[in-house]
């Protein structure tokens, strides 16, 4: 049971038991067949033997048959007793009569070559015409019988003499003298058949037991790596279950391929994937060709383009010049040919100290890509031109490049210049015009207090001549007339500084109070025309950064606008409201004048534009105002609301403290 | 027979317009076209052996040596014409062939040959190596030959001087075949003191009984030409009846040297056909067949098996051929 068991479950048991029960079968196999063939082999040896024997005895016997002579028959038969198996010999002549019998002991005489005379007959006539010895065979001994056979008893007379005469006798000219028998003895055969037999067997179980050996050896040799693997799997845990090794391996394999599924799985997955991102790819790459394409042509056009106008454009790769148009080599005043390749940085050497920055080009390209930029730099002629450059990283001719597109700005910095120093003088032009404009209800202000002073001054000088001398009363009219005095002081101060060209640095201002300052040199003005003003003021508003004339300037001109406008409206009201609107200080002018005409409206800020008369105005007002605004990075606009004339909305930043 | 090619001829006749010479020529060609006074002889042979080629060999020596007497001696001699006997196909054809042509002399080697001409009378035969020549042809009288049987003298003579301790010698013979010889034998034999043991039989089954009777009575035994003495069987027995009783055995022929006999005294072939030219040459120059009786051989060549004669102990001085 225990040797079933380890065959059941040992894969090496189970291969050694088939391969050793199979080459048993076959030695088995082999072994009967060919202790058959030797049986065979050894029984016609035998008889082989047998018949040798006996026709070399009937050939020795022939002189002995032909003579009828006893002894010679006895010494040519005789010596065949000595073979070992031989047990008689016998001989009978031609007329059947025995000639000579002879056995070895213990077998009888009479026991061999004994034939009834019928049968003897019939057996000799069939031997005479047999060409070979016949034999008989029976279940302890064998017979051979061989005819005695003697050549023609007589030559030809030449034969005598000469050998070659004729053919030597042939076997047509033998003929019978007589037979021979030979008994042999099956027992040596039978013996020998055993012994045969014995060795086999001991022959198979040696071999058996050595190709045993060799097969258990061998196995153990060849499921070496199985067994390794058996005991991964076992280690693995794969299969616990299964009933033997190759079990053991079947789980195991099962479990490979469930693996090995999953596994094409995600690789067909993969396989998906990698196809689509190839496609992809394929798409992308067809597409970067086309991209590709449509830069070279794009590079061909901008080409083009750039030869064809004014701005200069410059590529500068590993800091130098590879592709410049006319322009830009116009601009600076040399050949194409001397710049390409030229250091760009040493063209673009500023003609004097520029801001920091400037001097990279590259820098120009990453902090402010695409945006001009003044330098100021030497001509070929050594003038100096000013230039604006704006700078940009892009790739040019597959390689990374700096891309500078420059234009001369000199002359129109020079004509710039002249119409700032135009403006300013038309500025204060302007400011002398308001002073005079407002100049009426300045002398009215200053008069008022003067009036009161005078009145002061004359009431106590009246008290003192009368003796009447009140210090209380006295003291408070000085000290009210000094306070007129003041005001006096700050009107005149304020117009004297008005009157100033303007070079006032900014400063944050609570732009309320630059509404009271307006308000000192238009007040009188409106009141003396009977006009108001609305004042619509958040608290708390923020401050802003500016300058307090210029934007001081900026509300008279409004209120003055407004004042003129409102002149014949029977009671003229302005409105100024201010709020904080998001980053920006919103301040609105509005007046219940008649307002700006649709077909002016476009044109209000342009210079010397006015619709007012000759003697009111030359049209720099709101020219001036807008330029202030725009100075202040602020923005002015005028809007049309519901029952009022003319509305101006201005919007300031508000000062921001970092 | 030589015919003179006739475009030659006319050739010849062209260049040649000389009458003188066209006489001496025609006069030529006249004998060129009739019978050669030289021999026409043919030879048929029984067989293609050694000894009958040794034999034609001595007789051609001494017939194509000879020149004629007649005819224009520089230019013909005897013609010696071949014809094997085992190699044709049809005998009677080879027979009436030789009647066809009718040579001037046939020489017949061996009795099968000589079987063959058995018959022809017209024309001188000789015969050679026929070892039994009356019983095979009869008596025609166109008929003579060589005897090739060594005569019972020529043998003892020859023993004795090579074995002179020789003193009983035993034979066996049947009356009938050789008892002549055997007559002969006792004579000479009593003329030179030797004692012969000659037992005759009638049948060759009594051979081993007659040998084993002459043990320890003979010193040599004599093997005749005796062909009821000489059968496989018996021959056996003597040879090895000579082995068993150290008895030299004394033969007429070389081949039974090779079966065991110690001593052979026989014919020599060649000499036999120079005889047998001799006779051819008396017979072509005029002398009639009838006047000359079969010769006898005249020179005997003896040989000794030593092999077999150092196994019987037997010391034999001169080996020399004895004539």
């Amino acid at each position: 049971m225990i040797f079933f068991r380890i065959i059941n479950k040992s894969f090496s048991a189970k291969i050694f038991t088939h391969l050793s029960g199979v080459m048993l079968l076959i030695t088995l196999t082999l072994s009967i067949f060919y202790l058959q063939i030797q049986k065979e082999y050894l029984t016609n040896e035998n008889i082989k033997h047998g018949k040798m024997l006996t026709s070399v005895l009937a050939s020795n016997v022939r002189l002995g048959m032909f003579a009828e002579d006893k002894n010679k028959i006895s010494e040519s038969l005789g010596a065949a007793l000595s073979v070992e198996d031989v047990i008689g010999v016998c001989a009978y002549n031609i007329e059947g009569q025995l000639l000579y019998r002879e056995t070895k002991p213990p077998w009888d005489q009479t026991e061999i070559c004994i034939k009834k005379k019928n049968a003897t007959g019939q057996f000799f006539e069939q031997l005479k015409i047999s060409p070979e010895t016949l034999y008989l065979d029976n279940a302890r001994r064998i017979e051979f019988w061989h005819p005695v056979q003697s050549a023609s008893s007589q030559l030809s007379i030449d034969y005598m003499y000469f050998d070659e005469v004729n053919a030597p006798p042939s076997p047509n000219d033998m003929y019978v003298v007589g037979f021979v028998g030979l008994i042999l003895n099956k027992t040596y055969l039978q013996k020998a058949i055993h012994e045969m037999l014995n060795k086999g067997v001991l022959l198979l179980i040696f071999f058996l037991g050595l190709v045993s050996v060799a097969t258990y050896f061998t196995i153990r040799e060849v499921t070496k790596p199985l067994k390794r693997l058996i005991n991964i799997s076992m280690n693995y845990g794969i299969s616990k279950e299964a009933k033997d090794d190759v079990g053991v391996l079947a789980d195991t394999f099962d479990n490979m391929i469930v693996t090995l599924n999953n596994s094409f799985k995600t690789i067909n997955t993969l396989k998906t994937d990698l196809e689509k991102k190839v496609e992809d790819l394929e798409g992308e790459i067809q597409s970067r060709k086309k991209i590709e394409l449509a830069l070279r042509e794009s590079e061909n056009k901008f080409r083009s383009i750039s030869e064809g106008i004014a701005d200069g454009v410059a590529m500068i790769q590993e800091g130098k010049f590879t592709w410049l148009n006319h322009s830009f080599c116009n601009i600076f005043g040399y050949n194409c040919e001397e710049l390409l390749g030229r250091n760009a940085e040493e063209l673009l050497q500023p003609a004097q100290q520029q801001p920091a920055g400037w001097r990279r080009l590259d820098k120009i390209s990453v902090e402010s890509p695409g945006s001009p930029n003044q330098i100021e730099v030497l001509h070929k002629d050594g003038n100096r031109i000013i230039i604006d450059i704006k700078a940009s990283k892009l790739i040019f001719a597959r390689e990374p490049a700096i891309e500078l597109i420059i234009r001369n700005v000199t002359e129109r910095i020079k004509s710039e210049k002249e119409r700032k120093k135009m403006e300013l003088k038309a500025l204060s032009l302007s400011k002398l015009a308001s002073i005079g404009e407002i100049a009426t209800g300045i002398a009215h202000e200053i008069n008022q207090p003067l009036t009161f002073v005078k009145i002061a001054y004359q009431a106590a000088l009246r008290d003192l001549d009368e003796g009447r001398f009140d210090e209380k009363e006295i003291r408070y009219k000085f000290r009210e007339a000094l306070r007129q005095v003041a005001r006096i002081t700050l009107i005149t101060e304020h117009l004297r500084n008005f009157g100033r060209k303007n070079i006032a640095s900014r400063s944050d201002l609570y732009l309320p109070e630059v509404l009271d300052d307006a308000m000192i040199l238009m007040a009188e003005r409106m009141r003396l025309r009977s006009q108001v003003l609305i004042r619509d003021i958040e608290n708390d508003l923020p401050k802003i950064y500016g300058n307090k004339m210029q934007l001081e300037q900026v509300f008279i001109n409004l209120l003055q606008n407004s004042i003129d406008a409102i002149e014949e409206v029977g009671i003229g009201k302005i409105r100024v409201s201010m709020k904080k609107a998001g980053d920006f200080l919103e301040t609105t002018f509005a007046d219940n004048g008649p307002g700006v005409e649709t077909a002016n409206e476009q044109d209000i800020f342009e210079p010397f534009f006015t619709t007012k008369k000759a003697e009111k105005g030359v049209g720099l007002g709101l020219a001036i105002i807008s330029n202030i605004i725009k100075e202040h990075n602020g923005t002015i606009e005028h809007r049309r609301m519901q029952g009022w004339g003319a509305t101006f909305i201005i919007s300031l930043p508000i000062t921001v403290h970092h | 027979m030589h015919y003179f090619n006739a475009s030659l001829l006319s050739h010849m006749l062209r260049i040649i317009s000389n009458k003188k010479i066209f006489l001496i020529l025609f006069i030529f060609i006249s004998f060129q076209k009739t019978h050669a006074w030289a021999d026409d002889i043919l030879v048929v042979q029984s067989a293609q052996l050694q000894v009958y080629n040794n034999a034609l060999q001595g007789f051609e020596t001494i017939v194509l040596r000879d020149i004629s007497t007649r005819g224009l001696k520089t230019i013909q001699p005897h013609t010696v014409t071949t014809r094997i006997l085992s190699a044709e196909k049809n005998l009677q054809h080879l027979k009436q062939e030789i009647a066809r042509r009718h040579p001037d002399l046939l020489l017949v080697i061996g009795s099968s040959s000589l079987a063959l001409v058995k018959g022809i009378s017209d024309i001188p035969i000789i015969y050679l190596l026929a070892p039994n020549p009356g019983l095979v042809a009869g008596t025609q009288d166109n008929i003579t030959g060589i005897n090739m049987n060594v005569t019972a003298k020529q043998q003892l003579t020859s023993l004795i001087h090579l074995i002179p301790e020789i003193k009983r010698i035993g034979l066996l013979y049947n009356p009938d075949r050789t008892g002549t010889l055997v007559r002969e034998a006792e004579e000479f034999a009593k003329r030179i003191g030797i004692h012969l043991v000659a037992l005759p039989v009638k049948t060759s089954k009594e051979i081993p009984s007659r040998l084993a009777r002459m043990k320890d009575k003979i010193d040599c035994y004599w093997m005749l030409p005796d062909q009821t003495v000489i059968t496989p069987q018996t021959l056996d027995y003597i040879f090895l009846f000579s082995l068993e009783n150290r008895i030299p055995v004394l033969t007429f022929a070389e081949k039974y040297l090779k079966l065991g006999a110690t001593l052979s005294v026989s014919f020599d072939a060649t000499d036999m056909g120079k005889q047998a030219g001799e006779l051819a040459l008396k017979i072509l120059n005029g002398t009639k067949v009838s006047d000359f009786s079969p010769v006898q051989v005249r020179k005997v060549n003896v040989r000794v098996n030593h092999l077999a004669a150092k196994l019987l102990g037997i010391d034999i001085m001169a080996l020399n051929s004895h004539e």
